[in-house]
């Protein structure tokens, strides 16, 4: 253990540069601990607590910055400090080289050639600039959520008469011109046009069209509520219609939760009249309404996604479950991992950071192994209690609200799942995690990095029992995105957790891992 | 160029001293501290920032940080004939036409019912909790309220840390004998509490800078006698000046007194007036806004603040 | 041509308002991108605006 101590003195940083040194040393590897302030007698004290006080520390008076750090070894401290003082002096550079524009007036003024805007705001300030971006003949990504469902109509309503795009509110994900918005991958160009209402549900598809070979050439998002008897589908018809046009599309996917019967017949029509083949995917909705219409339903995402491509490659798209690993060696992995479990351990536990691929999982568990409870359950009877506890069949959406007062959402910020899923292993008769690892701009850089401790102290922690847990996951990545499919991978595997190509197949792995345990 | 706006405190200064001596104390990018001879500081900012208390505002070309003006640390200013000049010559701020803005805190609000004024205390709570940066010593604010008004918030989970941790019990106490009006106690504990924390405001002076504003405002709507909450905070601030930051500390004194940043007596004004919901949260978002965590800091004060006495 | 396909055959010029993160994801993909120091309008009613005006007198 050593200490590492910056000081300067008579040196003011504001408390935004401070809270950055803080959270980037956190990060670097061998450190404990970090405390970064003023030397007030206080800070001191609370220095001294922390062990992380010398006499160079106890003589600075109040005007004095300090940096103090506690890491596990001496030789990496040279590290710290050439880190410490890179950062401090690169803020001290950044300020003020760049223009940075304090309203969307002076925004425009500067670049008035710009033609999309991405908003991210507080959502009750969204609308208003939503409105100035439209005005100004911006398309527009509406990132934010608690907009209010009459302000999302009027302003696609507006949107609609310009023939802007207003993606959102609640949008996550869209790729235009092959450039990936908010939370996105990074995904092969190519012939299928994706509008989608659900965020993750969009980046599954997306990231498997990438893997089986084929790509996208626009991906339009219209955020959850689009579909809604309110909203009219107002945003994907106009998505559908755009796609008609594009000389660059040839295939169309659509992906939203179920929506009302007659929107969902609306949207269809639309679709069918573009005149091209489309697959749909109204995860867990009626496929005969989308036959009607002459579109290819979707069973789950990866199939969606494997339509798509077949379509685009000018292929039948067949009626089939059966890709993957089949029946006969999932239940050989199935026989081979139970073996490690004790007699009574039979539960699932799925702790999801997208949504969309936690009610997927629960859609393809339904009727297999029972009921699951959840924050975002299938029927009302499986509401879990309090979400923070998971009881038999647990599998939860980390991203959703309940669990998002306060803080990032869990694809940025692990901590939520990190905590989760020591709590787990607490419950002696859990037998499976199943956990998804979403890549892609937006996202945490290093989603397998950051679980792979608490992966470890789960298992020693049942180890200690006598007892052992498997973990299925699957990464939600391409090779392209900034963290790597790949590298992400190892890393997991590296720590003995069983990786699938997809959502759809971690779940059935999952389901014949949870049948082998219960026999 | 031309001031845009300065405090009344400011101008009082000014006009009864005639000339003043300083040196620049510290640049960002839409402030510059200027520290006087005799220790008052004096914030120049950029019209972008809320007014605060003895503060000289000028309109900054908006591509421009204030540090473009020539502004440096250690530099020698001059305050006479109503300018502001650097003692070299590069810099000189005319503040013959500056309107002049009070920072007294606003007391003639007219009454309102109680369970709207609890309403809204709700409103600040959830939107701190759902929107605030919790990474200072705000998270102190659940344990505090639970205790003050023995409810058992469930469903969410504000995360300490450790500066949470360390100032939670200290922090107890000093609310306990503030309520007691135990001036003693509250002196001794203050001096365990004052200048605690990260950021160049320190966490828990924002906190009680959010406490002994909203206490004045409290006892103002209960139609209880001001003096008493401004002696107690007065306690609270005695040491102050060698226990805190330069900034900090002239920000608690004239907390004490119930002068506070534009913004943050938007905020109070908001909750103790029959404003709509919406503007309460926007002046709740704005405050928030206020540096690190500095702003989430002293809502958690002032919640604090307000539910001791109810 | 609609303006959404007409966007298709466009450079993306973006303005992001909100998550810093969201413009150096793009910067690092070298879009173009202007991000804007975006601050919530000062609250306040009609009746404190004109006690504040009242004030600044």
């Amino acid at each position: 253990m050593g200490l590492s101590i910056r000081v300067r003195k008579n040196t003011y940083y504001d408390s935004v540069t401070l809270m950055l040194i803080s959270k980037e040393v956190k990060k670097l590897e061998g450190v404990n601990e970090v405390l970064v302030g003023m030397g007030t007698d206080l800070n001191k004290e609370l220095a001294q607590n922390l062990g992380l006080a010398n006499d160079e520390i106890n003589q600075l008076g109040p005007n004095d910055f300090f940096i103090s750090v506690l890491s596990d070894t001496d030789d990496i401290i040279n590290e710290i400090a050439i880190r410490v003082d890179e950062l401090l002096n690169q803020k001290k550079d950044a300020d003020g080289d760049e223009y940075i524009p304090p309203t969307f007036d002076s925004a425009v003024k500067f670049a008035p050639d710009s033609n999309f805007v991405i908003i991210s705001l507080p959502g009750q300030y969204a609308y208003a600039e939503v409105k100035k971006a439209l005005n100004n003949n911006m398309h527009v990504l509406l990132f934010s959520d608690n907009v209010k469902i009459e302000e999302e109509k009027e302003l696609k309503e507006l949107a609609r008469e310009k023939g802007l795009l207003m993606m959102g509110p609640d949008c996550g994900t869209a790729i235009i011109n092959n450039v990936p918005l908010a939370f996105a991958n990074v995904v092969k160009k190519g012939n299928i046009g994706v509008v989608g209402a659900s965020g993750t549900g969009t980046q599954e598809v997306t990231v498997l069209i990438d893997k089986l070979g084929a790509g996208v050439s626009q991906v339009i998002g219209t955020g959850g509520r689009d579909l809604s008897k309110d909203i009219g589908g107002i945003m994907m018809i106009e998505g559908i219609k755009a796609l008609a046009k594009d000389p660059n599309t040839e295939v169309i996917v659509l992906i939203s939760k179920p929506p009302a019967a007659e929107i969902a017949e609306r949207v269809l029509s639309e679709a069918k009249q573009a005149g091209k083949p489309f697959v749909v995917n109204f995860i867990g909705g009626n496929p005969e309404v989308i036959k009607q219409y002459g579109g290819i339903p979707g069973v789950s995402l990866e199939d969606t996604a494997r339509k798509a491509v077949a379509l685009s490659r000018k292929e039948t798209a067949v009626e089939t479950e059966e890709y993957g690993e089949d029946e006969a060696s999932l239940k050989e992995i199935a026989a081979r991992e139970v073996k490690k479990l004790k007699k009574g351990q039979k539960y699932l536990r799925g702790i999801y950071t997208g949504g969309t691929l936690c009610d997927e999982a629960m859609k393809l568990l339904a009727g297999e192994i029972g009921g699951i409870y959840s924050n975002i359950p299938l029927e009302p009877q499986y509401k879990l209690e309090n979400v923070f506890v998971s009881q038999q069949h647990t599998c939860v959406d980390l991203g959703d609200d309940e669990f998002t007062v306060g803080r990032a959402h869990p694809m940025i910020d692990p901590t939520m799942r990190q905590e989760r899923l020591v709590k787990e292993a607490d419950d002696d008769e859990v037998a499976v995690v199943l956990m998804d690892f979403v890549l892609g701009y937006g996202a945490n850089s290093d989603p397998a990095g950051e679980m792979l401790p608490y992966i470890l102290k789960a298992k020693e922690k049942m180890e200690a029992k006598g007892k052992a847990i498997i973990f299925v996951g699957y990464v939600c990545g391409t090779d392209k995105d900034p963290q790597g499919l790949k590298q992400q991978e190892d890393k997991l595997r590296e720590a003995g957790v069983i990786l699938m190509p997809s959502n759809a197949q971690a779940v059935k792995l999952t389901k014949a891992l949870l049948k082998a345990a219960s026999e | 160029m031309k001031a845009l706006e300065m405090c009344i405190n400011t101008k009082k200064l000014l006009d009864s001293r005639g000339r003043l001596q300083g040196y620049v104390h510290s640049v960002f990018n839409r402030v510059c501290n200027i520290v006087t001879k005799d220790e008052l500081l004096i914030p120049v900012i950029s019209s972008h920032v809320p007014n605060t208390p003895r503060f000289i505002s000028l309109s900054l070309p908006i591509k421009n940080s204030i540090k473009s003006l020539g502004l440096k640390e250690g530099m020698e200013i001059v305050f006479e004939h109503n300018l502001l000049r650097s003692l070299e010559g590069s810099f000189s701020l005319d503040l013959s036409e500056a309107k002049i803005w009070d920072a007294r805190p606003i007391f003639n609000i007219d009454g309102m019912a109680e369970f709207k004024l609890l309403n809204n205390l709700e409103i600040l709570y959830k939107t701190l909790i759902k929107c605030g940066k919790l990474n200072g010593i705000a998270p102190i604010c659940q344990a505090l309220s639970a205790e003050l008004v023995s409810d058992s918030r469930h469903g969410f989970q504000m995360v300490s840390n450790h500066y949470s941790s360390f100032i939670l019990p200290r922090m107890g106490k000093l609310i306990a004998a503030f309520k007691a009006e135990n001036m003693d106690l509250v002196r001794s504990y203050a001096k365990q509490i004052v200048g605690f924390g990260p950021g160049l405001t320190p966490s828990a002076d924002d906190f009680l800078t959010g406490f002994m504003a909203a206490s004045l405002y409290m006892a103002n709507y209960h139609g209880r006698p001001l003096e008493a909450v401004y002696r107690l905070n007065s306690g609270i601030v005695v040491e102050a000046e060698f226990r805190t930051t330069k900034v900090s500390s002239e920000m608690l004194t004239f907390a004490a007194k119930g002068e506070v940043s534009e913004n943050v007596r938007s905020m109070l004004l908001a909750l103790f007036s029959e404003s709509s919901e919406e503007i309460l949260v926007n002046t709740i978002h704005s405050v928030i806004n206020n540096g690190e965590t500095s702003g989430s800091d002293l809502i958690a004060g002032a919640y604090i603040g307000c539910i001791l006495s109810i | 041509m609609s303006n959404i396909n007409q966007l298709f055959n466009k450079e993306l010029k973006v303005i992001n308002m909100g998550l810093k993160s969201f413009a150096e994801d793009l910067k690092s993909q070298e879009v173009k991108v202007l991000h804007v120091d975006w601050r919530p309008p000062a609250g306040g009613n009609k009746r404190m605006a004109a006690l504040l005006a009242k004030l600044k007198k």
